[in-house]
């Protein structure tokens, strides 16, 4: 079984610049192309020209539909995607594990137990990104603590961070039981998804992601060193510890902005990262760049998906993530291939 | 270049290194030999400033290792630890990183770097396989590859912790002429070997540790000709035809 062509896939990853340039720019159209299709899709299905009318016209219920939701649906999904992605990346990097994402290892847990919190116990919107990135840098920290302490090896680690997650994950069930009529309706955060989703509640967000964002562009170069093992990259001059706080701290405001929005989506931060490094290596500066777009766009077309499938009825953009993405990692882990070039 | 002044090192409270001292000359190939578990890598890894001091002091060129800065040590001395990850990485990429300590914050590539990089690949002849990708080398070839990193950091001194592990003998002849070459071009070399027969063929200068203490810091002749060799190794060293061979101690 085969995806793409044989001459596509024997030369993916590229080895020139050049050749990866040009997978980015695919890639940045395509996220343009999952957008446009985000903005025009639902219950109600748009044409362009129709979309074009109504921000010409500034009124009427398309412009309103556009405005108020799938505007800021689209924007939140793409900017989700392309965060946890990021998160997953990085993590994968600093803790050189394959399994290392932000769902696999409590750090979405993290956020989504301190949103949840916050908004239990304090509710106002403006606190949420704050808590939900504390909460993340807090298990992501725990458990980069447990790993330096206890020199745990890969598999130990995702086990310690399958626990630290499943804790969390419990308290979030506890929290939702004992306040049922939060402002995060339960279900909704526990799946994962953008219904509701206002354009205020994303700009709170957006700061996190931006700083998280601006880390990635530095660290890409250092973790790129990191790859070599720690002594090697020590006696390079790296500041080994310094990369890996930094990435983790990186990685807590990419997860902790966008699960406060978005709820507990989880695989994104898995499955994306592995699609980029076949598409474009190991290399992070490329790495990280196509694991941001790539993220956004699968979001917005699990979204897109979720909503057009049963329509009008919805789904958890959630569900339609796992139910695609899974099958999809298991064909990459199937075709893995030992002797590719990845840089 | 380097030298330990009464250092003692180690990873707990109990230091695996106890009042070691020694000198390397510069422009020298030092070799440390001695049992297994005996501190050869732990003193390898405190000269690189991998470790921190327990006590006593070294200096590298002239200056205490403490008041290096960390990108400054690494355009100072080359370390090339013993176990090595093999990232998915191509040759030209891994040797690049050996420029890293020169970088800007941009971490872009300037033409001396290039040209710093060209010369190590060109040296170790690993240039034909610039674009290949490390995993898919064998373990010599990959060591040769290791070393070019380590000579495009451009650095008066390296560090290599047993450089010929893993290799067949063809290979690690070869790995050790290299390093003889790139010796006589003025690179000082500190290096762990567990072969006694390349110890003592290829050095200027032997240090035998023997429980983390040192036994004696002296030529290959000198170290031969004292006994400590059978008296640590519990092997008996001969001489013939100008290289040496061992048996066991009560054959």
């Amino acid at each position: 079984m085969r995806i793409l062509p044989k001459f596509c896939i024997r030369s993916l990853p590229p080895t020139s610049p050049k050749g990866k340039a040009l997978v980015i720019f695919l890639l940045g159209a395509m996220l343009c192309v999952a957008a446009a299709l985000s903005l025009r899709c639902g219950s109600q299905d748009y044409s362009l020209a129709q979309l074009l009318d109504a921000l010409r016209q500034g009124e009427g219920a398309p412009w309103r539909i556009l405005v108020h939701v799938r505007f800021p649906r689209t924007l939140a999904a793409l900017l989700a995607g392309s965060a946890l992605a990021l998160a997953g990346a990085l993590m994968q990097a600093v803790l050189n594990n394959a399994m290392a994402s932000p769902n696999v290892i409590g750090i979405n847990a993290g956020a989504g137990f301190g949103a949840m919190l916050v908004s239990c116990l304090l509710p106002a919107a403006g606190l949420l990104p704050a808590a939900s990135f504390l909460g993340a840098f807090g298990a992501a920290l725990f458990i980069y603590a447990l790993a330096r302490r206890a020199g745990l090896s890969r598999t130990t680690l995702i086990l310690a961070g399958l626990a630290v997650s499943s804790v969390l994950t419990a308290l979030v069930n506890l929290l939702t039981l004992l306040y049922p009529d939060t402002v995060m309706g339960a279900t909704g955060f526990l799946l994962g998804g953008f219904s509701g989703v206002t354009l205020a509640v994303v700009r709170g967000a957006a700061v996190y992601l931006a700083a998280g964002a601006a880390l990635c562009v530095v660290l890409a170069g250092d973790l790129n060193v990191l790859q070599l093992g720690e002594e090697s990259a020590a006696s390079l001059g790296l500041h080994v510890e310094r990369v890996r706080l930094v990435s983790v701290l990186s990685a807590a405001l990419l997860a902790g902005g966008a699960v406060s929005f978005s709820g507990l989506l989880g695989f994104v931060g898995l499955l994306v990262p592995h699609m980029a490094r076949r598409l474009v290596g190991g290399d992070n500066r490329w790495l990280l760049s196509a694991s941001a777009l790539l993220g956004g766009s699968f979001v917005l077309l699990c979204d897109v998906l979720a909503r057009v499938l049963f329509a009008p009825f919805e789904l958890p953009v959630g569900i339609v993530m796992s139910l695609l993405g899974g099958p999809f990692f298991l064909y990459l882990l199937l075709h893995r291939r030992g002797g590719r070039v990845y840089a | 270049m380097l030298e330990f002044r009464r250092v003692a090192a180690g990873y707990g409270p109990d230091p695996v290194l106890h009042d070691i001292s020694f000198a390397v000359p510069s422009g020298s190939i030092t070799t440390l030999i001695g049992p297994n578990g005996c501190g050869k890598t732990t003193l390898l890894r405190a000269a690189a400033g991998q470790l921190p001091l327990q006590s006593g002091e070294i200096l590298l060129d002239g200056k205490p290792l403490g008041s290096y800065e960390r990108r400054e040590l690494a355009r100072t001395a080359a370390f090339m630890p013993q176990v090595r990850t093999v990232p998915a990485i191509t040759v030209g990429a891994l040797v690049a990183h050996g420029r890293f300590p020169y970088l800007g914050f941009s971490r872009q590539l300037r033409p001396s770097d290039k040209a710093a990089i060209r010369q190590a690949m060109e040296l170790t002849g690993v240039a034909a396989w610039e674009g290949r990708d490390l995993r898919a080398l064998s373990g010599g070839e990959r060591q040769r590859v290791y070393l070019a990193m380590a000579l495009a950091q451009d650095t008066k001194v390296i560090f290599l912790d047993e450089p010929t592990t893993y290799l067949d003998l063809g290979h690690q002849f070869q790995l050790l002429e290299l390093i003889s070459a790139l010796n006589r071009q003025g690179k000082t070399v500190v290096m762990v070997l567990h072969d006694l027969a390349h110890a003592l063929r290829y050095s200027d200068q032997i240090l035998l540790l023997e429980r983390g203490e040192k036994v004696l810091c002296a030529s290959p002749r000198a170290v031969y000709e004292s006994g400590a060799l059978e008296r640590v190794f519990g092997v008996r060293v001969h001489q013939a035809s100008g290289t040496y061979y061992f048996t066991p101690a009560d054959s």
